[in-house]
């Protein structure tokens, strides 16, 4: 093919030009970091890199949440320990006024202690987290536990702690328990509702009323108290006192095991809590590092082939240079 | 004077003006080496001939026929549509480019699949504890930054298309501009020819104009027996015959009637021709018969869209920024019905949402748009396609707003009460906000002019960069290939039109030794004569 002058120079410039827009590529891609950092890089790859992204987004999402799930339960298992040892102290108590060695003055003594009990099982039903009440379900801006007015009929005095009733509040969505997921397919129980507590109350009000010297209707039942009942009539109604403690223990009983049923929920909620995080931190590890090998550049690889671009950008300068400065000019 | 001795001299006057012709034509040559229009000349001799059969076998000499272009017409016209080939893909090219950097995959440009990501997690932190108001917070930033991405990407793809309309219009009056020089220069080429001898200097010039309106369409072309070029489209509309053209209008209000707006609102202006020659107006719609050839016009007219008879959308036309405009207004009217219906105001007969207090919120209460076009023309409370077309607006997107700005307006909480008459909410309630979370998961269909897709937002988003991506690529390689092919024929143009310095200072060489001889047969010749004059004596 006939090769001009104008032809020379003009392959010269294209390729001046496209070794130049070759070079910035590179130089664009080792400045940045990434070798696909537009779509049209690598047009199958991008729409799996913006997944792998929103995937990594999700993940740490996750771990939020289970952070705040774990703190929820951890919270809860310490409540649930702490009512366990206060219900079985109350056993004790009862256990030890059952005997009908002590008489009523002895067993009233005994009344002041189980009522600071049944205090403390409230309190803990009516623990706060962040503010909001956490056995409150989705009512959880008042506690779930409060007293009823009025209370127990006897005595009359509202300020004794005989005649203090609690009972678990009526309001919408309170008995609800609260969920969260903790990752893209499980939601999870974070919560169950507060209702629970409602046993270990009533069984400390029996217990204390019977110790405080007052009958509790329905008597010697495990229905919740009707919030009537009057005062043991001694030494004749002795006995019957004795069988009210003894009906209040069986109650503590069930409360205690469903403390300890509660407890075995919470601990398996943790156990999967661990189980997801520790999932949850594979599975991070392994699309950040898929995602690594799709988008990041391989920045020794990278450099080295701009040094060999460079080089190969000044032999065809210095080649092209020599090239055109041959003439037949330059012999005539 | 007759004779071999006048004969003789004769042929020397004949080389010597031959030669200096030809050194001239060399000069010539030599002086547009760089000149790209430029055809390189070439004089070419032919025997002078006389009926005597002794004269012409003893030799006249020679004389010059023509001085002729060297020049390929089938390599000119290769040339020519690769050049259309590469005006058409370095424009369409670097539009496309442009309308790609909303769509980065570098995540220190925040997306909308980025945003779109923070909004559903807020909902899904704000679930757990729906009073919180730092949550809440988040949610209504969240909500507005995934507003303010969606319109601005919308508002670079409708800029892109307007830029795109106004270059189209420059565009075709630089063809009409174009067209009246080839048909000035075929009335001129005509006039100034005669016999064998072409106008060299104006074929150049022609060949040069249509090469420039090659970048601008591809066309057709045949030369008559006069000369005159006949310029005409691929569906054969004939752009300029002989010494007339048929100029091309650019206007955004056609007499075959109008077209749905541009994506900003605007209309859209179309390349017609007006077939009325008399103060009526008939126009041709030519946007389809260019949009199908080469050139910046058909790489604006692929990009920009070309809307067709009958479309009732913006979202309709045939071009890349429209669809690509349409998978982003898909996702704002999905955030319109399906995301304002799970929020949707007290209604007693469904499940409803509330704020803290117990409110209903309003009807649009959680996506909206900066219009009041928009209401509820079924009066059910829910927003709906029909509410949508009802409103007149031609897109959402450039309007889109998240509703609520205080973060005690959110109605997270959902109806409690299990029966359908009355309605009740405990505050600690966050099942809309769980319910606008899940949609993160949920498959909908997602739909907009043509565009039609049934998957999860995330899904449609990173589709769309996929979309996008490959049309980027795709434009990028064909951009390649047809400077490859621009290049390659030009090389084969210019090898036969090019000029060679140093073939032609070769050829400079061989014409000085030619006159330098034709110089010494004078001499010769004279000196014959100064013999036989002093024989005479």
């Amino acid at each position: 093919m006939r090769v001009t002058n104008r032809l020379q120079t003009q392959t010269f410039i294209d390729q001046i030009l496209g070794q130049q827009r070759e070079l910035a590529d590179l130089r664009a891609q080792v400045a940045s970091g990434f070798k696909v950092a537009k779509a049209s890089d690598d047009a199958g790859s991008a729409g799996t890199i913006v997944f792998f992204q929103n995937t990594l987004a999700r993940l740490d999402e996750n771990a939020k949440r289970m952070d705040y799930a774990e703190n929820l339960l951890v919270q809860q298992e310490s409540i649930i320990d702490n009512s366990s040892e206060l219900m079985i102290r109350a056993k004790e108590l009862a256990n030890q006024a059952s005997n009908e060695v002590y008489s009523p003055e002895q067993r009233r003594a005994l009344a002041v202690e189980v009522f600071a009990l049944r205090d403390a099982i409230v309190a803990n039903a009516n623990t706060r987290v962040l503010g909001r009440y956490i056995y409150g379900g989705s009512a959880d801006d008042a506690p779930p536990y409060a007293l009823t007015t009025p209370g127990y009929t006897v005595p009359v005095d509202p300020n004794d702690p005989a005649a203090q009733r609690y009972e678990f509040t009526t309001a919408l969505g309170a008995n609800n328990g609260r969920v969260a997921r903790i990752n893209d397919s499980e939601v999870m129980d974070v919560t169950s509702g507060g209702a629970f507590f409602q046993g270990a109350i009533n069984a400390l009000e029996r217990l204390g009323r019977a110790l405080e010297g007052y009958r509790t209707t329905p008597e010697n039942s495990t229905t919740a108290p009707d919030l009537g009942g009057v005062a043991y009539v001694f030494p004749a109604e002795y006995t019957d006192q004795s069988a009210a403690i003894r009906n209040a223990m069986d109650q503590i009983d069930t409360a205690i095991a469903t403390f300890s049923d509660e407890r075995s929920t919470i601990g398996g909620r943790l156990n999967r809590i661990g189980q997801a995080r520790a999932l949850n931190g594979i599975i991070k590890e392994n699309v950040e590092t898929n995602r690594s090998g799709i988008q990041d550049a391989d920045l020794a690889e990278t450099a080295s082939y701009l040094a060999s671009l460079q080089n190969s950008y000044q032999a065809l300068l210095s080649t092209g240079a020599q090239i055109n400065r041959l003439s037949l000019l330059d012999f005539i | 004077m007759g004779g071999p001795i006048a004969s003789l001299l004769d042929i020397s006057r004949r080389t010597l003006n031959n030669t200096a012709q030809g050194i001239r034509v060399i000069g010539n040559n030599i002086s547009n080496a760089n000149n790209d229009s430029y055809n390189r000349r070439e004089v070419q001799l032919v025997d002078v001939t006389t009926r005597s059969a002794t004269d012409t076998s003893f030799g006249l000499g020679a004389r010059i026929n023509v001085v002729a272009r060297k020049y390929d017409q089938f390599a000119d016209k290769m040339h020519r549509d690769t050049i259309s080939d590469l005006g058409r893909d370095s424009t369409r090219t670097a539009l496309l480019q442009r309308a790609e950097d909303p769509f980065s995959v570098d995540r220190t440009l925040r997306s909308i699949g980025y945003e779109m990501g923070q909004y559903f997690s807020a909902f899904a932190a704000a679930q757990l504890d729906p009073t919180n108001a730092a949550l809440r917070s988040q949610i209504i930033t969240a909500g507005n930054n995934l507003a303010q991405s969606i319109r601005m990407t919308y508002d670079t793809l409708a800029t892109l298309q307007r830029e795109a309309d106004t270059r189209l219009r420059l565009a075709v009056e630089e063809v009409n501009s174009l067209t009246r020089n080839i048909a000035q220069l075929n009335v001129e080429i005509q006039q100034s020819e005669s016999g064998a001898q072409e106008n060299l200097g104006l074929r150049d010039e022609r060949e040069r104009v249509m090469r420039e309106l090659s970048k601008k369409i591809s066309y057709s072309s045949l030369e008559d027996s006069d000369g005159k070029v006949l310029v005409y489209l691929a569906n054969g509309f004939p752009l300029v015959t002989g010494s007339s053209t048929r100029q091309l209008e650019f206007t955004s209000s056609p007499s075959f009637g109008g077209f749905p707006p541009a994506l900003d609102g605007g209309p859209l202006g179309t390349v017609v021709w007006d077939a009325d020659s008399t103060a009526a107006v008939s126009h041709i719609n030519l946007e389809n018969a260019l949009r199908s050839g080469t050139g910046e016009i058909a790489g604006l007219l692929q990009f920009r869209g070309v809307p067709q008879t009958g479309d009732t959308s913006t979202f309709q036309a045939l071009g890349d920024v429209v669809e690509v405009a349409s998978r982003i207004e898909a996702i704002a009217r999905n955030l319109l019905i399906d995301h304002n219906n799970l929020y949707r105001p007290l209604d007693g007969a469904l499940v409803a949402s509330a704020t803290p207090d117990g409110s209903p919120p309003p009807f649009l209460g959680l996506w909206s748009v900066d219009s009041t076009a928009l209401v509820d023309s079924d009066a059910d409370n829910l927003v709906s396609a029909a509410d949508l077309a009802a409103s007149g607006l031609s897109n959402f997107s450039s309007r889109l707003l998240f509703t609520t700005q205080i973060p005690g307006d959110l109605a997270l909480a959902a109806d409690e009460d299990p029966t359908l008459a009355a309605v009740a909410f405990s505050p600690g309630n966050g099942e809309i906000a769980e319910a606008i979370a899940e949609q993160r998961f949920t498959s909908a269909t997602f739909s907009a002019g043509t565009f039609s897709q049934t998957g999860t937002a995330e899904d449609i988003y990173i589709d769309t960069v996929t979309f996008v991506g490959a049309k980027v690529a795709r434009a990028k390689s064909d951009l390649e290939a047809s400077r490859g092919r621009e290049e390659q024929m030009n090389e084969i143009r210019v090898s036969t039109s090019g000029v060679n310095l140093d073939e032609e200072l070769a050829k400079l060489i061989s014409l000085q030794r030619s006159y330098q001889a034709a110089a010494r047969l004078i001499r010769t010749g004279d000196e014959l004569l100064q013999t036989v004059l002093q024989a005479l004596g």
